[in-house]
């Protein structure tokens, strides 16, 4: 395409005020001699102030002298680079306020004069949203730390009353028995029951909280090889419920084994624990691909899920079933999710009361670190 | 005295700051065999100075073994196993933390410290008294302890 130079003074003026960065010219007595538009708005000056000054009018006072030296250099060598790289740059505008700024700088030569290019990009929003970010990760730091501290008042002063109630208790029991009735003695087995019973529930409510706050890092896995330390764990009770097993090929991935193997655990032993008294226990465990996932099922004969609850099964402490019917403290589905979340996935189930739940959770092939 | 069998009575120090918890521990080793002397500090700082035998404690008896409290008034049990493991005589007396904390923290920073061992109170009664039947056992009729 062959222009005229009128056209091309016509495209050059419109793409100059189509930027929607400040762009202006200096020439080698770094004066400027072109300001786009946007550099009204950038320093608060009108154009017409702009064009004719050294560019230094725009240079915070505390940096001017060094910004002619440091001008006069580029122009021995001009070639297209940010200005100041790494460094947090400023423009002074008209009213002395400071703008954050980005500078890309080039070179050219108008009429025989080496000129030095800017194109000036106002960086505010982008500084106040790394620095709401910061604050952000401070705060969430912090309250991680909190959450930690909680944890081991948890582990440690919660239990120490406990452990004095439950041992006098049974002081009691041990060295009074001959005095006490058969009643008393029921009496002294319940509140030693619910002191334990106390003791796990902060035990599972500390194991839930470190799931976030001790995490390990993702370390590729053979899933294959998790699992057979979860049937291992599981053997007493797959041999007591008579349960078939069928597992299916399991893929690596990377993934916080030490979390993984809780989701495994958690989803097998509840298929065994809610079994019906008179089917023969089958539990499947097959592995999918399913985009960038690998989707998990693990799926039985059991009691079955009432739907109605199916949005309070994976909150923490919910149980479904007396403790004489089925024991538990309700935390195994809620690690479950809390893990399988923390690695990106999904976690949800389907089921028939009285026929079989099949639980489904996700895992990404490739997970972003926590 | 020759190192070994003790003839007389073992000394126990307890560093425990909860009397409830302290009168557990006299009594589980009441159900014990061993002939011993429990004695008490009930926070970091009068341990420390009934093992310098400062103060008060100028006639304090060296103890043979000392069950250690990691969460304690004043100084806490981490200080003063720190304070133990680095002076030269004292080091020599079998430290076990004896504690309600499971913390792998805690664990990880007594060894760090050179404990002797690091032991979780068990809840049950029956079990606290099984393992302070296994501390007797180990500590005074198993492991040779250094002549006093």
């Amino acid at each position: 395409m062959n222009l005229s130079s009128t056209s091309k003074d016509s495209i050059f003026k419109s793409l100059l005020q189509a930027a929607p960065d400040g762009v202006m010219v200096c020439d080698s007595r770094g004066v400027i001699t072109i300001a786009s538009d946007q550099c009204e708005a950038l320093f608060g000056y009108p154009l017409t102030e702009l064009v004719g000054q050294p560019i230094e009018l725009l240079v915070p006072d505390a940096l001017k002298a060094k910004h002619i030296g440091l001008r006069q250099r580029y122009q021995e060598m001009p070639r297209r680079r940010p200005m100041g790289s790494g460094l947090e740059l400023h423009g002074r505008r008209k009213d002395g306020s400071q703008v954050p700024v980005e500078i890309s700088l080039s070179g050219c030569v108008v009429d025989g004069e080496a000129c030095v290019i800017a194109v000036v990009r106002d960086v505010s929003d982008r500084r106040r949203l790394e620095s709401d970010l910061t604050r952000l990760i401070e705060q969430l730091k912090r309250s991680n730390g909190e959450l930690e501290q909680f944890a081991y008042i948890a582990s440690h002063d919660l239990q120490e009353p406990l452990r004095v109630v439950s041992g006098y208790t049974q002081l009691l029991k041990r060295r009074y028995v001959a005095q006490l009735d058969a009643e008393a003695n029921e009496y002294i087995d319940y509140a030693v029951d619910g002191v334990k019973r106390m003791q796990t529930l902060i035990h599972d409510l500390l194991a839930f909280a470190r799931l976030s706050t001790h995490g390990r890092g993702f370390q590729p896995t053979d899933l294959n090889f998790l699992l057979r330390q979860v049937l291992a764990n599981l053997a007493a009770q797959v041999d007591e419920a008579g349960a078939t097993m069928t597992v299916g090929e399991l893929p690596n991935l990377r993934v916080d084994a030490s979390q993984v193997v809780q989701v495994f655990q958690n989803l097998l032993s509840n298929a065994l624990k809610f079994r019906r008294p008179a089917v023969p226990l089958v539990i499947t465990l097959t592995a999918n691909r399913d985009g960038d996932y690998w989707r998990f099922t693990v799926s039985d004969n059991g009691i079955g899920i009432d739907p109605q609850y199916s949005s309070r099964i994976f909150e923490v402490f919910q149980r479904l079933h007396t403790r004489d019917q089925y024991p538990g403290n309700g935390i195994g589905l809620a690690i479950c999710k809390k893990v399988v979340e923390r690695h990106q996935g999904r976690i949800w189930f389907e089921s028939t009361l009285g026929e079989g739940t099949s639980f489904h959770f996700t895992l990404p092939i490739n997970a972003d670190e926590p | 005295m020759k190192s070994g069998k003790l003839r007389r009575a073992v000394e126990i120090l307890l560093v425990e700051d909860n009397p409830a918890d302290v009168r557990l521990t006299v009594e589980a080793f009441k159900e014990g065999t061993v002939r011993h002397k429990l004695s008490v500090a009930r926070d970091g700082v009068e341990a420390l100075d009934i093992l310098f035998r400062r103060g008060i404690h100028n006639q304090a008896v060296r103890p043979d073994i000392i069950l250690l409290d990691l969460n304690l008034p004043r100084k806490d049990g981490r200080e003063v196993l720190q304070t133990i493991k680095v002076d030269q005589t004292l080091r020599r007396i079998p430290v076990v933390v004896l504690t309600t904390s499971s913390a792998e923290e805690d664990i990880l920073r007594s060894y760090d410290l050179h404990v002797n061992c690091y032991i979780t109170k068990p809840v049950d009664m029956e079990r606290f008294i099984e393992v302070v039947r296994a501390i007797e056992n180990f500590w005074f009729n198993i492991v040779q302890l250094p002549a006093t």
